[in-house]
């Protein structure tokens, strides 16, 4: 896939850090990365690589501080993002870009019900900030006898009352439920969170999604606390979201099988960098960086009398000291001497697939 | 079963706690007292006298007759009579309870419109310079002696500044309106008595206030830690990145869900209030059970300190009642 | 004999306080079936794998075979011993062989205990001799791939996956038979897990160790277990060999199971429509075939009637009353997951 200027989504050289009185932790180094519209890129890695840091960035929700933005651009419909204010920002979140997150039974406010709480992204999409609400715990009420009738407001060209809205949007929100294959989605609007099992609350996330119509959605580790089975349900869903609302998708996982599930494209994180970014199939088939090599290895696939993984020697390392060249040197079987001095650029090494290692630099 | 379930278990917890609380008031007012009889006939009783009432309230009988008989009187409204006055506790009680209620619902209503946006406040900005503001206006308030606050607030803005009235709960020139409830203010808008009650709410906000200023920092405190929790919580990142705004975010998420913690405490700190506005007002010369009870210490009055203390007991238990219950409705997490 | 570890008919239940209103209206506390009647044997030198999803119990069977949460009724017997009849000091003295790892190395090490006292605390819980305490210690070190001075250490000092060695140690320190390992690598990253199972099974093959490996990943058990029991809401439904079960499965349950793992190669097709529904409430199973509302080949009996598990091939046992039309359907090689050895196509160029 080339990258074209009509990237939905283009970050350019971001380098983010978290700062602290003691120490200094550099989360992302010069991250690139680009989304096509339409394209569900995942980002693989394991334990603080700074997957989960790239996609709070470009949502805008990094805990500032203790997280720095140090440099770079994230381009998004025409602006970089790291210069819109946060009191713009909010007119983007939700219906340009989303973000569900990997725990979901702390996902929903505990103590609104769930129609609730996807009826207000409804309004979100609306435009409207709704007044406060008649409260949490009374049922949507269609009998309210001072609103005028609809034929009345209609002719006077007064907003539909409050109860119409409400019960339209309810409406929807049961639509929305039925379509991330809830099965008593009526019911299920009446519940609280607490009430559903993680997997139900993750399609209430996605159905949210659904409802706002986001051109970007990121998912955080999405399906990392559930079930093997009800993984597989959400995966499909989340194919569906974008094949249905035609949206990216950047799904964040340490799970590589997940991310050949469900990928177009893979970028492979290490320590802050993007070390690979391919097409699924080629990084399966032919995976050009070293780590990437290791971690589809030390994938177990064999049988226990068909012999042994080969693990990736050592630590993942400690991001508060500097590492001179590649910071994956300390661990790669390829190793000489040019990579413990020099970082390698991600570059094309074959046609549509990129490496950040000097054992696959053309020439 | 959910609320009503809860309620219903609660209220029948109620019941142990009362006769747990009574049975103590028993032994103060009947066991441990020397002179049993003289205590509630009066120090000035006659032989005669004495003698009818150790008939009458069974001081000669065994110990658990006698409580068998007190816990009747006290579940029949006989709470004694006042030696003094010769009215019955109860009444007279009743008299003056009404006034501390309305004196501690509206320092409550103080406390809940100081107390809740500066706990909020000091949560947004924390270990900021609002922060430690606010921190500094609660502990200097809940620091204070109630005298203190009392009369400083009695003379910068009764004297000083000469804007509100401080004694009373009305001008001397105006009449109390048709006892109802017994609270001014309540009775005198359920009797479109404007006059009277615009005089009564100008009188009330002073002692009000001087109770609230002691009790707003806890509230302040508890809001504060809870907002601080609640704003870590995942969902609220949810409702950020659902596309809210800070002020949705802030109000309708992040403060309903702090608030349930906060009205516990109210239902502590109301509890509190009913019972520990004496001196509020005895400075403010507030008709309250306060200033009764006040009043019957210093003429050894036992029947009408006895009855008092029952009362206070009373209100507290169900003042941490209605705390608990409220804390149920809201949120829904709580099971039977 | 060479079965290490024999358990029959283990039931666990949890009970639950009825609320203040059912016991007005006279309702009995409900029980959470946590384990509900499971049969099962581990030989010497085995590694059983232990597989099921959130609420199938697994947990709570390994913490009963080890006593630690004493079964509600059924017999374990340990080499030889009938542990279930046991109390007091005879069943400590047995715990010296069976030990446990567990899945959290965070939550599992004392934070403020040194590395030293971590390991030596299961030793030092019998009698020990003092002389070759420390040799002892750096015994199980070495085994275990860490160096010495991380004896002084404390555990905040130590990566997830060193201390997950560190567990494994004192798992070791005692010399057991058998181990109960409790998702030991599900709080890992995938470059640390593959070290760590390593690592286990260079433990098993030197010191002769039986291994119940608990786990809800499908590619880990295949790697690591010679047999497998697929668990699912407190009963076993399908027990056998670990080829047989992930390639020839006998039960619906474990066929979805195994069909929703994703293959790591993107180039094989996704196996069959994923399972729809929730796991059943612990308190209240369905009746008939546990599995029976989200059973995509449901018939009758199988909502009145719940299967035994029974021997429906060599060694292969299914508790699903129409197994054998499973294993006649069966075609070579199907249901695989991850493909199954590594091909050469997968190597860079």
């Amino acid at each position: 896939m080339s990258e074209t200027n009509q990237a939905l989504l283009d970050v350019r050289n971001l380098t983010v850090k978290y700062r602290t009185s003691v120490r200094e932790i550099r989360a992302l180094d010069g991250v690139n990365l680009q989304v096509a519209k339409g394209e569900i890129v995942a980002v693989v890695g394991e334990s603080a690589c700074g997957k989960s840091t790239l996609g709070l960035s470009i949502i805008g929700l990094l805990p500032r501080p203790p997280a720095v933005v140090d440099s770079g651009e994230i381009h998004f419909a025409g602006r970089d993002l790291l210069q819109v204010r946060e009191g713009e920002f909010a007119a983007l979140r939700g219906t340009s870009i989303s973000m569900i997150f990997q725990e979901p039974m702390t996902s929903l406010d505990p103590v609104y019900r769930v129609g609730d709480q996807i009826t207000e992204a409804i309004e979100v999409r609306e435009g409207k900030r709704a007044s406060r609400p008649k409260g949490p715990f009374q049922k949507t009420n269609s009998a309210d006898t001072h609103e005028m009738s609809r034929g009345a407001s209609r002719i006077l060209g007064a907003r539909i009352p409050r109860s119409e809205r409400k019960r339209t949007y309810s409406n929807e929100a049961a639509e929305a439920l039925k379509r991330v294959q809830i099965s008593d989605p009526v019911d299920t609007l009446e519940k609280y969170p607490h009430e559903l099992s993680g997997g139900m609350v993750q399609r209430v996330m996605i159905a949210q999604a659904l409802v706002e119509r986001p051109s970007l959605l990121i998912a955080d580790e999405p399906t990392s606390a559930l079930d093997v089975t009800t993984q597989a349900q959400v995966l499909n869903l989340m194919r569906g979201l974008r094949d249905e609302i035609g949206a990216s998708i950047i799904f964040i996982t340490h799970d590589l099988a997940v991310a050949s599930r469900i990928a177009d494209r893979v970028a492979v994180m290490y320590a802050g960098d993007v070390v690979e970014l391919a097409a699924v199939g080629d990084l399966f088939r032919h995976p050009q960086h070293p780590y990437s090599l290791g971690l589809i290895d030390s994938f177990p696939r064999q049988f226990k009398d068909e012999g042994r993984l080969e693990a990736i020697p050592g630590d993942v390392p400690d991001l508060r000291r500097q590492i001179p060249g590649c910071k994956f040197s300390s661990r790669c079987r390829f190793v000489f001497d040019r990579c413990r001095v020099e970082k390698p650029e991600l570059v094309e090494v074959k046609p549509g697939q990129k490496a950040a290692c000097f054992l696959r630099y053309p020439g | 079963m959910g609320v009503a379930g809860y309620i219903a278990r609660r209220l029948l917890l109620l019941i142990p706690v009362i006769i747990g609380v009574t049975f103590i008031t028993f032994l103060i007012s009947f066991v441990f007292t020397p002179d049993v009889a003289r205590a509630w006939a009066g120090l000035r009783a006659s032989q005669a006298t004495l003698q009818a009432l150790a008939l009458r309230y069974h001081l000669n009988d065994p110990i658990y007759v006698q409580y068998y008989y007190y816990m009747i009187n006290l579940l029949t409204g006989n709470w004694g009579t006042v030696p003094s006055s010769g009215k019955p506790v109860l009444a007279e009680v009743g008299l003056f309870f009404p006034a501390t209620l309305e004196l501690a619902l509206a320092a409550i209503f103080i406390t809940i419109i100081i107390g809740i946006p500066l706990g909020v406040v000091a949560a947004m900005y924390h270990g900021r310079n609002a922060d430690h503001a606010v921190r500094l206006a609660y502990l200097t308030g809940y620091s204070s002696p109630p005298f203190f606050v009392a009369l400083l607030v009695v003379y910068v803005f009764g004297y000083v500044l000469n804007i509100f009235p401080t004694q009373g709960e009305l001008s001397s020139s105006l009449a109390f309106p048709t006892r109802i409830t017994g609270m001014v203010i309540v009775d005198s808008l359920l009797t479109a008595n404007w006059s009277v009650f615009v005089d009564a709410v100008w009188h009330i906000i002073l002692p009000a206030t001087a109770l609230a200023l002691i009790y707003f920092g806890i509230i302040s405190r508890v809001t504060r830690a809870s907002m601080l929790e609640v704003l870590q919580k995942d969902f609220i990142r949810t409702s950020y990145a659902k596309g809210l705004g800070k002020r949705a975010v802030i109000i309708r998420h992040a403060l309903r869900n702090a608030l349930i913690p906060t009205t516990t405490v109210l239902g502590l700190v109301l509890g509190s209030m009913l019972g520990g506005a004496i001196v509020i007002e005895t400075i403010f010369q507030w008709p309250g059970i306060g200033l009764y009870a006040t009043q019957s210490i210093e003429s050894y009055d036992f029947p009408a300190i006895i009855g008092v203390t029952v009362l206070f007991a009373l209100g507290v238990v169900i003042a941490n009642l209605i705390a608990d219950i409220i804390y149920a409705v809201l949120d829904p997490r709580i099971k039977v | 004999m060479n079965e290490i570890l024999v358990v029959d008919d283990l039931v666990k239940y949890f009970p639950l306080r009825a609320g203040f209103v059912d016991r007005l209206r006279g309702r009995r506390a409900a029980n959470i079936h946590a384990v509900d009647g499971v049969t099962f044997s581990l030989q010497n030198n085995e590694t059983l794998g232990l597989v099921g999803e959130s609420g199938s119990g697994k947990t709570t069977l390994g913490r009963a075979v080890l006593m630690l949460d004493p079964p509600t009724s059924g017999r374990i017997t340990f080499d030889g011993r009938v542990i279930t009849e046991l109390k007091g000091e005879a069943l400590r003295q047995t715990r010296r062989k069976m030990q446990i790892v567990f899945q959290n190395p965070n939550s599992s090490l004392d934070p403020r205990a040194r590395v030293k006292d971590i390991i030596a605390e299961p030793l030092r819980a019998f009698e020990y001799d003092k002389e070759s305490l420390n040799e002892n210690l750096l015994r199980v070190l070495t085994a275990v791939n860490l160096p010495e001075d991380s004896l002084t250490k404390l555990p905040h000092e130590f990566s997830g996956g060193q201390r997950q060695r560190i567990a494994i140690a004192r798992a070791l320190i005692l010399d057991p038979k058998f181990i109960v390992l409790d998702e030991p690598t599900s709080a890992l990253d995938s470059s640390i897990q593959a070290q760590i199972l390593n690592l286990l099974r260079m433990l098993q093959e030197k010191m002769k160790l039986s291994y119940l490996f608990i786990t809800h990943n499908v590619s880990v058990v295949k790697y690591m277990a010679d047999r497998v029991a697929v668990m699912y809401s407190g009963k076993l439904v399908e027990v056998g060999r670990t080829r047989d079960i992930l390639e020839h499965p006998l039960h619906p349950y474990t066929r979805a199971l195994i069909s929703s793992v994703p293959p790591l190669d993107p180039g094989v097709k996704a196996e069959g429509v994923p399972l729809s529904g929730e796991v059943p409430s612990a308190m209240n199973p369905p009746k008939g075939c546990r599995f029976n509302p989200r059973c995509p080949y449901v018939k009758e009996i199988c909502e009145r009637e719940e299967p035994e598990l029974r021997e429906v091939a060599q060694g292969h046992h299914s508790a699903c009353h129409f197994a054998e039309t499973l294993l006649e359907s069966e075609s070579p090689g199907a249901a695989s997951p991850s493909g199954t050895s590594r091909s050469t196509d997968w190597r860079g160029t």
